[in-house]
């Protein structure tokens, strides 16, 4: 009898150390999903605030009297909620914070924002990208020509094989980089020189552009003719076809043929043009912009320009926004832009296609589906692209900056970034 | 009146066959609970190296360290060895950096997975940790947006497979 007792009681104990130590291992389990199932909802939290922002960056003029604030919102098939709000910071920084909560778990992210530039690279494709042979990729800053040091990349958000080709003799002064999962050596083809360094990126959103509403205007078409535009021509206009006026007077050997291209000279101010059809320039046909002007060409159709003719600015390099072109059309758009010298000017078709052809070099940066640069010489990243953003500027969107764990939760205290600074400096130390 | 004074006959003890019947079976009960009772440790010692051995502790110290690098990271440059055998990441040491001017690398030497944290510009190594032993296995990979780390921790008795993914989400 005592034999079974003691025999009954050490079973007994070993069934509750069983339990238990499967009850523990339960809860240890269900703490760690909660914590990461609040983890997730924070950064959600974050996703969230920064979508509203970018909504809110699609009504102009920007206005952040209010800016995005949500606590305890459900998130849908997800046993997790999240709290967050935008702060405009004493320094002039947008800051998120953002909480996720899950069972017991609670997880905090804190993060700056920032406005990105759609031209934050040199050259940026979503498909493929090529640099003819000899051209060098270099950059300047047209707002501050003293700034000698110059971060200059380009790349595609590709991760196919031959995504960036690089001919014969092309130097990059600076970066390539191609989407993640690409193989380097695959993905960047040819023999040209790199001298920063080839990486794997995560691909960026690039926002599409939406034409400003503008007075409609008639098609441009002229043969033979100049004509001057100015800010009080800004509009919508069907289309823009220059045709060069050929004239053939005498007979037989006294035959002489003239000819007379057509010209639009952009001058006196920000001139807007908005095409819902195509731009053609036919031989030796121009547009050039003058030095105290601007052109912005939203256009929805194609832009083609035939042999000699040339889309401009009249004294280049300055700054590249003295032309900008966006593709804003919902069909497939093909750019066909040449210069007579060099090109200066900044292009936006990420979902278009486009050829550069410049007798001289190109100054700018060029967002497009696949870029075929075919210059007779180098490309020039300005970098004041990058540095000058505005809320009112086109292809902007916010960005996170710098991202930090945080407390769980909201923090009156967190209005400088000095303020973040008194987080985790270092995750790795 | 005669009183027979022989009363029925009392048998004291038990017959050997009772003896032996009833021998084996304490023997049978008793290894039945010895059995159940080794068993029963057995299970017991099982469950908890599962929860509690260096693999399965090592496991979890190694995502911990993994994620928080990973997500801490920027997100505008990282580096994948081809056969997966390394990963670097890079990333800020200050909020007041202007650049990512720190590299976080996670590789495989002898048995242990090292975390090498050093500087960028000039490259500099600041230090080598050890985030833990008994690496039977480890690679990594980019999967879309994020770097997925499998690792597989080993010791004598108990193979232990992780899978650890994380975004970064610095500049």
């Amino acid at each position: 009898m005592p034999l079974v007792v003691v025999a009954i009681i050490i079973l007994l104990a070993m069934g509750v150390g069983l339990l238990s130590l499967g009850f523990n291992s339960r809860i240890y389990t269900l703490r760690n999903a909660s914590d990461i199932k609040a983890r997730c909802a924070a950064d959600a939290g974050l996703t969230m605030a920064l979508f509203e922002m970018n909504e809110k960056l699609k009504v102009k003029p920007w206005n952040d009297s209010t800016l995005p604030y949500a606590e305890n919102v459900k998130l849908p098939h997800y046993d997790a909620t999240c709290s967050y709000k935008v702060i405009n910071s004493s320094a002039g920084v947008y800051i998120v914070q953002s909480f996720g909560k899950s069972g017991n778990a609670n997880r905090g992210v804190v993060a700056t924002i920032k406005l990105q530039s759609g031209f934050s690279h040199a050259i940026l494709t979503e498909e493929q990208l090529v640099l003819k042979s000899n051209t060098i990729v270099d950059g300047y800053n047209s707002a501050n020509p003293k700034d000698k040091e110059f971060v200059v990349d380009i790349g595609s958000q590709s991760n196919a094989n031959d995504s960036v080709v690089l001919n014969m003799g092309v130097v990059v002064k600076g970066d390539v980089f191609v989407a993640t999962g690409a193989d380097l050596d695959d993905a960047i083809k040819g023999a040209g020189t790199v001298t920063g360094s080839k990486y794997t990126s995560t691909p960026e959103p690039l926002p599409p552009v939406t034409a400003p509403v503008l007075p409609a205007r008639p098609a441009i078409n002229l043969t033979g003719q100049t004509l001057s535009l100015t800010t009080a021509d800004s509009g919508s206009y069907p289309e823009i076809y220059l045709r060069q006026l050929v004239v053939t007077e005498g007979k037989g050997k006294e035959e002489v043929t003239t000819t007379t291209p057509s010209i639009i000279e952009v001058s006196g101010g920000d001139v807007v043009l908005h095409l819902t059809g195509d731009i053609q320039l036919e031989n030796s046909c121009e547009i050039i912009v003058k030095e105290d002007a601007s052109l912005t060409i939203y256009t929805d159709g194609n832009i083609h320009t035939r042999n000699s003719s040339s889309i401009s600015t009249e004294n280049p390099p300055e700054e590249a926004t003295s032309i900008q072109i966006y593709t804003t059309g919902q069909d497939k758009q093909f750019i066909d832009i040449k210069a007579k010298s060099a090109f200066t000017g900044t292009i936006y078709a990420p979902e278009d296609d486009v050829v550069l052809y410049a007798k001289g070099d190109a100054y700018g940066s060029v967002v497009a589906k696949s870029f075929n640069y075919m210059a007779g010489g180098n490309f020039y990243f300005d970098e004041a692209l990058r540095e000058n953003v505005s809320v009112d500027d086109d292809a902007v969107i916010f960005v996170v900056n710098r991202w930090y764990e945080s407390g769980p939760k909201f923090s009156a205290d967190i209005q400088s970034l000095e303020m973040v600074s008194l987080l985790e400096a270092d995750p790795v130390k | 009146m005669i009183v027979d004074k022989k009363g029925p006959v009392i048998r004291k003890g038990f017959t050997l066959v009772e003896l032996m019947i009833t021998t084996v079976v304490m023997l049978i009960v008793g290894l039945a609970i010895g059995v159940v009772i080794v068993d029963g440790q057995t299970g017991w010692n099982t469950m908890y190296d599962r929860l509690n051995s260096d693999v399965v502790t090592d496991g979890y110290v190694a995502r911990k360290k993994f994620d928080n690098v990973m997500r801490s990271a920027s997100r505008a440059q990282s580096l994948v060895a081809a056969d997966g055998s390394w990963v670097e990441v890079y990333s800020y040491a200050s909020p007041s950096s202007t650049k990512v001017d720190r590299y976080s690398r996670f590789y495989v030497s002898d048995g242990d997975l090292n975390l090498e944290y050093g500087q960028l510009d000039p490259r500099a190594t600041l230090s080598v940790d050890t985030v833990c032993g008994n690496v039977a296995a480890c690679t990594f990979k980019q999967v879309g947006a994020s770097i997925q780390m499998t690792l597989t921790l080993h010791n004598e008795t108990q193979t232990n497979t992780i899978v650890s993914s994380a975004v970064s989400h610095n500049q």
